[in-house]
């Protein structure tokens, strides 16, 4: 499995800052060095870590490819979760997951046949499914409220060291496993590195563009339900904005806004970084409001190494040319 | 040009040699192609081309730039479909839509621009597009295996098959494409002008191979060049395109390289020779002025590094042709002269009143065209949907673009001043449109090409540089362009035009440089200008460079 | 070959579709508003929806000249905010309103002046760039106010020149609506009237082309962004007016808001067409359409997504991109 080894390095970076946040956040906050609070930890980062990985499948089709309607979809997850279901008495695991897959499957398809059919700019595209879902969620859940069921809320806990949350992770990472076991994440990275190379290779870029799309809505719906277990209940102001912090955790990741470039784990481990900050700031207890400056600033800073990271790519590449 | 009598005067070879009296036409072939026809807007790129290829030989395809080979090319891969016309591969007809289909038929192409993932692997490049969307066809070790066997056969052995594409020199890199063609079952392998990215020993080695593949009587390559030396030296039979229609077929071993040559040509091509002959267009060109003062100084001018520097001179009103194969860096030369790119060695000087100024001489890349502009020099690029027109906007704002400055005070567009010039611009270049607040995109492709040369034209520029500005563009429109561009010489204005039409460079220019592997190779002019020096010196046949020089 | 029909029935669609798609809809909207809404046809509930759309009107004029860039401006519900609740701060310190609006138009042109300096340096759609802007400047706001916590008064003639049925000297308008066709006035004539404008048709249409005539595109960047963050700040101060107090939420709604009023208006989000007229429909559009659903009883959000869905329907009709095989 070559590709892992590959991928990691340019997520290289990332497991740098991971280290480095970690041990700044420790200096502070005693409950990183206790592994008993490290459920609570992980709770809080897993809604930014999915973001950032239902992200990835989008940018790395290339071509201006993103997704916008990432944070809206998990808010919506978890309105109709929190809203629809388990307010009205379902609290069947069995039948949440199945709709939260669902609602994630056919938003992503959407937007996949936006942007791959249709041929809209995936900004444009996922900007209007962006305003569609998180006014859906408001229509779903007017005001926020509710106790997330017991199945769900048991992996704010944790086994062991093993924080419950990572349950999500894992599912994600083993999508992906099996999606990196097939030709599929060939067929992506080559459709985001030069969809004309792909093209006429013979890759059926639509498609490759249409399952990245509905891929990124499926984990963007897990995301949602792991973002109910955070939440402990259901908000429908909770999750447009991580989309921005989505976006910054890819850039951190090291996957190139470009397309073609980075993988899912190193989305992962931006989106986690983008979390140590976070936790950082509100560590050394700035007010909300310098948290929201700050988010601000990380923002600019990940797009800006990135741009600057794939500066330094292109004259590498220039100059072995 | 009448083809008709044309392709009666060459098919006799082709019948001689056995082969069918209709060149589309052939018993048994692989691949043939009846009347196919492709226009793409105003272009008409083939009408009712015709092509054969047999089971088991090397077919060129040769023509002069904008004969219709890559339109060919795209068709049979694919990439595109034609308007009429029927492919048909081993007997049964065949359509793609698609090249995920054209390579599940058989037809596999390598193209000239290097088309790879530089991200990715080289193992992933050689098999990209080879799977179905999830479905992967091979192991890993399979791929391994196969990749290794078809890159070494192609001179890339030991080469570590994880590395990043990118840090391939760009010659690798198509082999890389190549191999990715050669990994999977194929019949037909389409070389478009691929082996330009490669050096000499790799060009031999590839034909090498493809003489072996080939020799077992099933597999076929049909190859599009521009190097002559290529085809004579590699190929089984020769298909000749002149304007999208098939001119001529013959067997390689019985034909002359001039005769082939003058087919690419056309019967003009042999004639057009003498200056101000009768004909359609009368010659334009300018005399050289005595004693013109100097305006635009090349000297020492590496274009790409390790080209050969070249100087160049042009005076007042001179107009100068430049002849070259695609991608034999003229185009580099016109935007270095523009100040767009910089020379990688060497100075372009713009003199004004004894005065030279170096274009480049500002640190700052983006001010290197301002600087060009300021000297007056000034550029019409090719791709004028890319590069040219504002499509949504009318042809009076397409027009004053560059111009705003001197037409606006405080900012403010100096409306009637500005409706003037460019109701000028329109008569005088005899733009077809319903008038100056049509769109532009709503025009003809030679009117908006008019609108583009106009909109420099009203900047009062000392030195007009323009690349291959009659692509693409109607007879009407291009004798109207030519005469433009004659009345503007007439003035003073030096003049840089590069034309694939090299009888266009004939009629107008006094002068013709050719441009060959990243350099000026000859400057033609008087009694050694012909459309045959031309030809040979784009080509780089020696014989006639070393009499042309 | 059903490619070429396509591209033929899109071309139609583009040239007379469009154009008339924002007029049916104010008209059928305005008569959908006037049958189902009882007293929606008098002199003061008309004027009422004129001032709510000379407000969007006003926040959606930078929007319009960025997407006609080519780009976008999130960060102008930021700016809102900040004009709203700086504005009310600095009356509660006793600033004389004139200071207090060229204070806060120099911030904001500063503000704009940075987010297209960052979009171009770093080479990242200004989308992100503008996100992130908007976020630092709210939050930027809400940490010197505390959250928002002020409470003073702009002058009376500010807050009666917002109220529906004030006037403006001798014209029966109350001042918002003659600002609001004063600036579109403007506007109207200078996208095309001047330099500036004309550049702007040109770099958004073909930026390539725009580099290669030469056209100044940094400044022309500066200058849109600055506009937008300019117009997104006076805005936010005729939101506090218009409210009466300084509010942190009021000014959210605007991101989805202006960014509808400019595409239902038949503006590309390709950039280089459309303009201020079409945005003004828009606006109608957009303010028709909350008012006919909150007349039936329908929430801002039952809006929002019928907005959504239709930016969604109006770019697939004219924006699409080229199919990859016209790029070999």
């Amino acid at each position: 499995m070559r590709w892992r080894l590959a991928e990691s390095k340019y997520a290289v970076p990332a497991i740098i800052g991971i280290v480095v946040l970690w041990i700044a956040n420790a200096a502070l906050d005693s409950a990183f060095l206790s592994a008993a609070q490290w459920g609570t930890l992980a709770a809080a980062a897993i809604p930014f870590v999915l973001a950032a990985m239902a992200q990835a499948p989008a940018i790395l089709s290339g071509r201006g490819g993103i997704d916008l309607s990432v944070g809206p979809l998990m808010g919506l997850v978890n309105a109709i979760v929190m809203g629809g279901l388990v307010k009205h008495g379902t609290s069947s695991a069995v039948v949440i997951v199945l709709v939260a897959l669902g609602i994630g499957l056919a938003a992503g398809f959407i937007n996949g046949v936006l942007v791959a059919y249709v041929r809209i700019p995936p900004i444009i595209a996922t900007l209007g499914t962006y305003f569609v879902f998180a006014s859906l969620t408001y229509i779903v859940m007017p005001l926020s409220g509710g106790t997330a069921p017991h199945w769900l809320s048991q992996l704010h806990g944790q086994w062991g060291p093993i924080p419950g949350v990572t349950a999500f992770f894992v599912v994600v990472v083993a999508i992906w496993l099996v999606l990196s076991s097939t030709s599929y994440l060939r067929n992506l990275l080559a459709t985001g590195s030069d969809d004309r190379a792909a093209y006429t290779a013979g890759v059926d870029v639509t498609r490759v563009r249409l399952v990245a799309y509905t891929l990124g809505g499926v984990i963007a719906a897990i995301g949602g339900l792991a973002l109910t277990v955070t939440l402990g209940s259901g908000d429908p102001g909770a999750g447009p904005a991580f989309t921005l912090y989505a976006i910054a955790g890819a850039a951190l990741g090291g996957l190139s806004l470009g397309g073609g470039r980075g993988g899912i784990l190193g989305a992962a481990a931006g989106g986690f970084i983008f979390f140590l900050t976070q936790n950082l700031l509100t560590a050394v207890n700035i007010s909300v409001f310098a948290l929201q400056i700050a988010t601000g600033i990380v923002v600019l800073v990940a797009v800006g190494l990135n741009s600057i990271g794939s500066y330094i790519g292109r004259r590498q590449a220039t100059s072995a040319a | 040009m009448s083809t008709s009598r044309d392709t009666a005067a060459y098919t006799p070879p082709a019948e001689a040699n056995g082969a069918a009296a209709r060149p589309g036409q052939l018993d048994g072939a692989l691949l043939s192609v009846e009347s196919i026809s492709k226009r793409y807007g105003e272009t008409q790129a083939l009408s009712a081309a015709q092509l054969a290829v047999a089971p088991g030989e090397v077919h060129a395809l040769v023509g002069e730039n904008g004969s219709g080979k890559s339109s060919l090319v795209k068709i049979l891969s694919g990439v595109t479909s034609q308007d009429e016309g029927t492919l048909t591969l081993g007997g049964v007809p065949a359509s793609f839509r698609t090249p995920a289909q054209a390579r599940r038929a058989g037809i596999v192409a390598v193209f000239q621009e290097t088309l790879v993932a530089s991200e990715l692997s080289v193992l992933d490049n050689v098999f990209m597009g080879n799977d179905g969307l999830f479905r992967r066809r091979h192991r890993r070790t399979a791929e391994l295996a196969q990749a290794r066997a078809a890159l070494a056969r192609i001179g890339l052995q030991s080469i570590d098959l994880d590395r990043p594409l990118w840090t391939l020199t760009l010659a690798q890199q198509q082999l890389v494409t190549i191999a990715r063609a050669l990994v999977q079952p194929w019949k037909l392998l389409l070389l478009d002008e691929a082996t330009s990215a490669l050096d000499i020993d790799g060009r031999e080695r590839l034909f090498e191979v493809l003489a072996e593949e080939t020799r077992g009587g099933e597999l076929s390559v049909l190859f599009v060049t521009h190097r002559m030396d290529e085809v004579m030296k590699s190929s089984d039979r020769i298909t000749v395109l002149r304007a999208g229609q098939t001119v001529g077929v013959l067997r390689t071993a019985d034909a002359e390289l001039d005769y082939v040559l003058a087919l690419m040509a056309g019967e003009s091509g042999t004639a057009a020779a003498a200056v101000g002959e009768e004909g359609e267009t009368p010659a334009l060109r300018v005399a050289p002025r005595r004693a013109a003062a100097p305006v635009l100084e090349l000297a020492d001018v590496v274009l790409k590094p390790g080209a050969t520097p070249f100087d160049l001179k042009l005076s007042e009103g001179a107009v100068l042709g430049v002849a070259a194969l695609e991608g034999h860096g003229q185009a580099d030369l016109l935007r270095c002269i523009a100040g767009i790119s910089r020379p990688a060695e060497g100075t372009v000087l713009a003199c004004r009143d004894g005065i030279s100024a170096d274009v480049h001489q500002s640190r700052v890349r983006s001010q290197h065209a301002r600087e060009a502009y300021r000297q007056g020099i000034v550029y019409v690029p090719s791709d004028r949907k890319k590069e040219g027109i504002f499509p949504g906007l009318s042809v009076l704002d397409n027009l004053i673009v560059p111009s705003l400055a001197r037409l606006s005070r405080f900012g403010v567009v100096r409306g009637r001043a500005a409706a003037r010039q460019a109701n000028d611009a329109v008569r005088d270049l005899g733009v077809k449109t319903a008038g100056v607040r049509a769109k532009v995109g709503t025009l003809s492709g030679g009117n908006q090409q008019k609108v583009v040369v106009g909109r420099w034209l009203l900047t009062d520029p000392r030195v007009l540089v323009l690349n291959d500005p009659m692509r693409g563009v109607d007879p009407g429109a291009r004798r109207d362009l030519l005469n433009v561009l004659h009345q503007v010489a007439e003035k003073g204005v030096a003049i840089i035009l590069y034309s694939t039409e090299l009888e266009e460079l004939l009629t107008l220019c006094p002068e013709v440089a050719i441009v060959r592997d990243h350099s000026v190779t000859h400057v033609l002019s008087g009694e050694r200008l012909t459309m045959d020096a031309l030809i040979a010196g784009m080509f780089g046949r020696p014989d006639h460079a070393e009499g042309a020089r | 070959m059903l490619r070429p029909r396509a591209s033929r029935a899109q071309t139609l669609v583009q040239r007379h579709g469009v154009d008339a798609v924002p007029w049916l809809l104010v008209i059928a909207l305005f008569i959908a508003t006037a049958a189902s809404l009882d007293g929606f046809l008098t002199k003061p509930s008309i004027l009422s929806v004129l001032v709510i759309s000379a407000l969007l009107g006003l926040a959606s004029l930078g929007q319009t000249l960025t997407i006609m860039l080519g780009g976008i401006d999130l960060s102008i519900p930021g700016l809102m905010t900040m004009g709203n609740i700086v504005s009310i701060m600095l009356a509660q310190h006793g600033w004389p309103f004139l200071t207090i609006v060229l204070t806060i138009s120099a911030v904001a042109i500063a503000i704009g002046t940075l987010n297209a300096i960052l979009s171009r340096a770093l080479q990242v759609h200004p989308l992100v760039v503008t996100l992130a802007v908007g976020l630092i400047v709210a939050g930027a706001v809400l940490t010197i106010t505390h959250g928002g916590s002020v409470n003073g008064a702009l002058p009376e003639w500010v807050v009666s020149a917002i109220s529906p049925v004030e006037h403006t000297w001798f014209i029966p308008l109350p001042g918002v609506l003659v600002a609001w066709i004063a600036v579109s006035a403007l506007v109207l004539w200078g996208q095309r009237g001047t330099r500036f404008g004309r550049l702007l048709y040109a770099i958004g249409s073909n930026p390539l082309a725009a580099r290669l005539s030469l056209a100044p595109e940094t400044v022309v960047w500066v200058g849109v962004y600055q506009i937008s963050a300019l117009m997104a700040a006076l805005s936010g101060i005729l939101l506090a007016a218009y409210s009466g107090s300084a509010s942190v939420s009021v000014s959210q709604p605007y991101l989805f808001m202006t960014v509808a009023a400019v595409v239902v208006g038949g503006t590309s989000l390709l950039g280089g067409s459309g303009g201020y007229g079409r945005t003004i429909l828009g606006v109608f559009v957009v303010q028709l359409l909350t008012v006919f659903l909150l007349g039936q009883g329908f929430s801002t959000y039952v809006q929002g997504t019928i907005l959504g869905a239709m930016i969604v329907l109006l770019v697939s009709i004219y924006g699409r991109d080229q199919h990859v095989s016209r790029r070999i």
